[in-house]
């Protein structure tokens, strides 16, 4: 409700809009050049979970050698 | 009142929109720089494999692990029992190449991570390539100086093209293999089927 | 809107700040608000932050949380081998010989494989019988490898339900109850299909010694059990005769549709097209007649076409050998009686004469005994030299006799027989519902269902258990005297599963935890060292000789028969099928879905039907004078009541059949086939009679009467009202098909040319000039069949994706191949025309320039290229396309059909990985298969030669039988596509709008008496 009420009453001039903005952009910016990895484990574990089917070879088969 | 529309137009419109489409274009450009062309892109491995010493030092020869290069389209990362060729006996007391043996024999996959990739939708082909004696070194960089192997050059259609059209500026040893070498194909099918 | 923003007032109200007024601008709208809406709404309590800060807010927190998710740089991970299998080059293929199991004909196979995976099937070049081509449904037999409800272990019904059981408690309690069943004096009954495997036959003989009270029975749905028998009357040999089609100048086929479905139609296509090629000079064409009341591929073939009903064929067959005979008032009574073609008829009998030796007749195996032995009479008259002395096609083990099936089913009933093993057969859904034979399963203590997948038998049985697909299975076949062809294993078994010839190996065994994979394969070693090795004369060791065997996937050896075809005349006397007065009712063989075991296999229900082109249904075929009489159109239903059975089905109209006939498919409305197969069509099954009067698949006391209601039959292409003066002949009108007749080539081989005239073509921009190899493509239409194989593999080695009926039924199939089916005529005798259509990659294609984003264009070696990631869909192209052959994707079509079955893991390791698998928006195809035109450049760079065109060999060359598709670069010298392009009977469709196609289409000629030109 703090918060609200302070949102409320703190008007964001233009100047402000520039700074926020303005650091927004460098922060992301940043954030792309160095990346910090917050949700790459997860998806990591979506991708192992598929590899049920084993394709395998059968010893004795006799593959064509194409003249 | 006429004045003061045009003041404030020059004044503050203008300024904040030329900083703002700047700010946008500079921050997307150089953002999506290293995802569009990758260059630079020096992942961390599960093992310290390192071809400066491998490729450089001991001056193995890439086809002797990278086998399919000549072979197929797709120029194979050396199967785990190509490193067991030699680390069976070679260096067994090293860390990593204990890691890389718990590898071999449990069956765990290797998983590396990836580092140049082109789009699903381009077929590179890269028999066609070495097989007219076009370097490694041209497309992936200096890999003998590489520690950990990172991308040098830029993975775009605009890199692949330039190199096509104007093979004598971008191969490194164009004098030599010159004579079998046209200009690379520039319709579409050669790499999107 | 803040108080303390003053910089506009619209009055003093305002600029002073007046509470009230202030109060009034915030409740703005509340007098025109519905009574009620604004109570509990006080504005003055509505949030201020304003719109500005929010959107700061949001966006700067949206672009924060997705820059943190991940580094976008990564790229996943490459996972190498850990220890490399040494055939395996990663991108390049393995090619292994085995032998298709799809149906009884045992054609030799050649399975492409990639990083240990099946993908694409093709015929083995060696096998001598099928000289590398393989069908339809051998092509599409891939997608039952990975198909997603293949069972995946043993299943054991416990109260109702199927829970999963491992192979050793299911076979120690097998293996206890057979043994309990010979113990109690019980039968033991394995039903198999056609056996074809000697090594097979030695298992059940093994099997009977052990087990000793059990019988071998097997069955098929569709066979040709009758023209066995009436050989064995007429020439007292078991099996049938090898025909070479391609040495004999006159044929006669009385409904027998051996191009397509009757034999080994593979083999069959090949020799009957030998004699009606253009490119041998002065080469001779055959002649075929076809007297038929169904309409088959093979009438759609035919020189002349005489359309009588089917039940007065074998009175027809009569009349022949009289007239052969010289009296020919039976012949004219016929003619008479069903106003029959007289020039056509007089024409089969004068050719029948002249062409005494090189004639020969076949009938369909739907006929009775009595029809077959008429037609042996027929041959024997015409001293035919067309069956081979070199092979004999003698059975490894006969199908049973029905009454043999009848007594087992009496037995079952009656409690005699302890366990029915069913080896990998369906006969819950196969046999006549005469049998109950669902019913008598439930009298049989032990019912052990081998199956690939839950079928209408596997959910009766106590023990289901999955089997190997074709491609994981060892095997060896011998469809005829002195072939034996080698089926190996191409991929271990993806799921636990295994081979039925090992698991029934193993209960032959001391100890079934024994099992290994190789038990069998040993046993066929075993087999072979003894029986085949032995009788060969190999001039190597037996480990040689097998390796051998394997790789080249078949032996080819001289085994002697007797070869004289004395006639003998047992059987033969008066016809004994005449034709009735009701009506007659044909059941056929699916064109590919063989006995309606791969109903679940999309790409095969969607594979048109060549005559009707329709997909997904079977119908009751009609002409359209008898659905005139009957009072029925297109998609009405019909009850037809056979033999006191009742089956309803949809009507289809065809044109040329002959009055008072139905003709319908088996093989269809099958229940419990996979979300894919199930309900699809009607069953017509029920009508079969096990003690049917005139055959199995043949009833002449038909009764048919409209019944209420409408089913929607979806084709690919609409036949267009052919009696209408407008639309008559409109394909030869517009010159999309040119025909001519073998008599008038001969006299005036220019004579196409002479019609099309000089073409006088413009430019209003300059053409281009290519300048490097050029690739173009001809089509043969003399020796186009319109069997649709071709469609199938291109299906297969394209990633084409099923779309499922309702889409069909809007024209989107998929398909980048078609078969055009054109009616000449009238359609009550209406000529057929066949015309593989497909991208003719036109120099001046108009689908190029209109493309907004440059994603179809032209490659320099005359290509017309297309790159799916620059496509966005608009469609434009395929509008401006005159062939129209581009396909868009509509929808993500694998997501869109039965639940996104097709999206399920194991079918994507079906896909060809050289293939871009496309998905919603784009458009689509044919490529000339760029992908083996890339593969062929990599080859020449890697040899360090020239580019050979004649190298590269599309998929749907390669699969046509007939060798009707010629591809190659037109720049090599004295390459066979040069001379297809240059030949005089070469045409281009629609060459008048100029946009100079790649595909030549070489007219066909019909072997008829010229026409007299008006």
């Amino acid at each position: 409700m703090n918060i609200l009420d302070y949102l409320k009453e703190k008007k964001l001039d233009r100047k402000h809009f520039i700074y926020v903005t303005g650091a927004a952009a460098l922060g992301g910016f940043l954030l792309a050049k160095f990346p910090i990895k917050f949700l790459s484990k997860r998806a990591e574990n979506i991708y192992s979970s598929n590899r049920k089917i084993q394709v395998r070879e059968n010893p004795d088969s006799v593959k064509r050698i194409k003249a | 009142m006429d004045k003061h529309l045009l003041d404030y137009n020059l004044k503050v419109r203008l300024p904040v929109i030329a900083f703002v489409v700047i700010a946008v274009f500079a921050i997307t450009y150089y953002a999506s720089y290293a995802e569009r062309n990758s260059i630079g892109y020096t992942p961390e491995q599960p093992v310290k494999f390192s071809h400066k010493l491998h490729a450089g030092s001991m001056q193995i020869d890439c086809k002797y692990c990278h086998t399919g290069v000549d072979k197929s389209r797709a120029a194979s990362v050396p199967s785990v029992d190509i490193c067991m060729n030699c680390h069976t006996l070679a260096r067994t007391d090293k860390p990593e190449i204990i890691k890389l043996t718990a590898y071999y024999k449990e069956n765990k996959p290797l998983e590396w991570s990836r580092i140049h990739k082109v789009p699903q939708f381009v077929y590179f082909n890269h028999s066609s390539h070495v097989n007219k004696q076009i370097d490694c070194v041209n497309c992936h960089g200096d890999v003998k100086a590489m520690d950990v192997v990172g991308q040098a050059n830029s993975f775009t259609m605009g890199a692949c093209l330039s190199c096509h059209r104007q093979p004598e500026k971008k191969i490194s040893n164009y004098e030599e293999i010159k004579a079998n070498l046209k200009k690379g194909p520039e319709n579409c099918s050669a790499c999107h089927r | 809107m803040s108080d303390k923003d003053i910089n506009y007032w619209r009055g003093f109200n305002e600029l002073n700040s007046d509470p009230d007024f202030l109060k009034a601008k915030r409740d703005e709208f509340k007098d025109e608000l519905p009574e009620g809406f604004a109570d509990g709404l006080d504005t003055s309590k509505s949030s201020a932050v304003s719109r500005r800060t929010f959107l700061a807010l949001m966006a700067s927190s949206a672009a924060l949380a997705a820059t943190g998710c991940s580094d976008y740089r990564e790229k996943g991970a490459i996972i190498p081998y850990n220890k490399k299998p040494e055939e395996i080059t990663i991108g390049n293929p393995n090619f292994y010989a085995s032998t298709c199991t799809a149906c009884a004909n045992a054609c030799g196979i050649l399975i492409k494989t990639r990083e240990g995976r099946p993908i694409k099937i093709d015929g083995n070049p060696e096998h001598p019988v099928n000289k590398g081509k393989i069908c339809a449904t051998g092509q599409a037999n891939i997608m039952n490898l990975y198909d997603p409800i293949r069972l995946k272990e043993p299943m054991l019904k416990g109260s109702g339900s199927f829970s999963s059981v491992n192979w050793l408690d299911a076979d120690t309690k097998i293996i206890d109850e057979l043994k309990k069943a010979v113990a109690a004096g019980k039968e033991i009954a394995v039903i198999s299909h056609t056996v074809t495997s000697p090594t097979a036959k030695l298992l059940f003989e093994d099997f009977a010694k052990k087990y000793t009270t059990a019988k071998f029975y097997s069955y098929e749905l569709t066979n040709d059990i009758n023209k066995v028998n009436a050989f064995k009357k007429s020439f007292g040999k078991d099996g049938l005769p090898v025909i070479k089609w391609n040495e004999a100048k006159v044929i006669l086929s009385l409904e027998s549709d051996f191009l397509a479905k009757d034999g080994n139609f593979v083999e069959a296509q090949r020799l009957y097209t030998e004699s009606r090629d253009v490119m041998k000079k002065n080469g001779e064409f055959n002649k075929l007649y076809v007297v038929e009341g169904g309409f088959s591929l093979t009438g759609a073939n035919s020189d002349y076409r005489i359309k009588l009903r089917t039940d007065a064929i074998e009175e027809f067959a009569y009349a022949l050998i009289s007239a052969l005979g010289e009296n020919n008032s039976g012949i004219d009574e016929l003619i008479k009686k069903y106003n029959l073609k007289r020039e056509a008829v007089k024409s089969l009998v004068e050719d029948l004469k002249a062409n005494k030796g090189e004639a020969f007749v076949t009938a369909g195996a739907k006929f009775p005994e009595s029809t077959h032995i008429a037609v042996n009479k027929l041959n024997d008259l015409l001293a035919t030299k067309v069956y081979s002395k070199e092979n004999f096609a003698s059975p490894v083990m006969p199908l049973t006799a029905k009454a043999d099936i009848d007594a087992l089913v009496g037995r079952m009933n009656a409690g005699g027989v302890g366990a029915v093993v069913h080896f990998d057969t369906n006969p819950v859904y196969h046999f006549s519902p005469d049998y109950k034979y669902a019913d008598a399963l439930k009298k049989v203590g032990l019912v052990v269902t081998f199956a690939e997948a839950h079928n209408e038998t596997s959910e009766l049985s106590n023990y289901v258990l999955p089997v190997n697909h074709n491609f994981e299975s060892w095997g060896d076949h011998k469809p005829r005297t002195g072939v034996m062809s080698t089926q190996q294993p191409v991929i271990a078994p993806i799921y636990k599963t295994r081979q039925k010839e090992a698991a029934m190996l193993n209960w032959l065994a001391e100890k079934p935890e024994a099992y290994a994979e190789n038990i069998y394969m040993n046993y066929i070693k075993a087999n072979w060292e003894k029986s085949v090795y032995s009788v060969v004369s190999a001039k190597v060791d037996f480990k040689t000789f097998w390796t051998g065997a394997i790789h080249d996937g078949v032996i080819a050896f001289n085994e002697k028969f007797d070869d004289t075809f004395t006639f003998r005349p047992e059987g033969f006397n008066a016809p004994a099928l005449k034709a009735s007065t009701a009506a007659v009712l044909q059941l056929n063989r699916p064109n590919y879905l063989t006995d309606g075991r791969f109903a679940n296999n999309g790409w095969l229900q969607e594979l048109p039907n060549p005559i009707t082109k329709s997909v997904w249904d079977n119908y009751a075929s009609v002409s359209p004078t008898y659905a005139e009489q009957l009072g029925v159109k297109a998609n009405d239903m019909v009850e037809i009541t056979a033999g006191g059975k009742t089956v309803a089905a949809p009507v289809f109209v065809q044109p040329g059949m002959a009055d008072g006939v139905v003709a319908i498919d088996l093989g269809f409305g099958r229940t419990n086939a996979g979300p894919i197969g199930n309900g699809v069509g009607v069953n017509t099954i029920n009508f079969i009679s096990k003690n049917a009067t005139v055959s199995e698949w043949l009833y002449n006391d038909v009764k048919i009467a409209k019944a209420a209601g409408t089913y929607e039959v979806v084709s690919t292409q609409e036949h267009f009202p052919i009696d209408n003066e407008r639309y008559n002949d409109i394909h030869l009108k517009r010159e999309i098909i040119r025909e001519g007749v073998f008599e008038e080539y001969k006299e005036n081989p220019k004579f196409l040319k002479e019609e099309i005239g000089k073409v006088e073509l413009f430019n209003i921009v300059p053409s281009y000039e290519f300048t490097t190899n050029k690739w173009a493509m001809s089509i043969d239409l003399n020796k186009c069949t319109g069997c649709n194989y071709c469609v199938a593999a291109c299906n297969v080695e394209n990633n084409i994706p099923v779309v499922g009926k309702e889409q069909v039924g809007k024209n989107r199939e998929m398909m980048w191949m078609r078969i055009d089916r054109y009616y000449g005529g009238h359609s009550d005798d209406p000529r057929v025309s066949f015309q593989p259509m497909l991208c003719q990659h036109c120099d001046n294609a108009p689908c190029e320039n209109v493309c907004p984003v440059a994603a179809t264009n032209h490659s320099p070696d005359g290509l017309n290229q297309m790159a799916y990631n620059r496509c966005v869909g608009t469609r434009y192209c395929s509008n401006n396309c005159p062939y129209k052959v581009r396909r868009f994707n509509y929808f993500n079509f694998r997501d869109n059909l039965a639940d996104a079955y097709y999206e399920k893991d194991s079918l994507s390791l079906m896909h060809n990985p050289e293939v871009t698998v496309r998905s919603r928006g784009v458009m689509e195809k044919c490529t000339f298969c760029v992908q083996r035109i890339m593969d062929e450049r990599q080859h020449a760079t890697e040899e360090k030669r020239d580019l050979n065109g004649d190298n590269v060999k599309t998929a749907c060359q390669e699969a046509c039988p007939t060798s009707a598709i010629v591809f190659g670069d037109l720049t090599k010298k004295d390459s066979d596509i040069l001379k297809h392009r240059d030949h005089e009977l070469g045409y281009h469709v629609l060459e008048e709008i100029n946009v100079r196609p790649n595909v030549t289409y070489i007219a066909k000629l019909r072997n008829i008496k010229p026409e007299k030109k008006a």
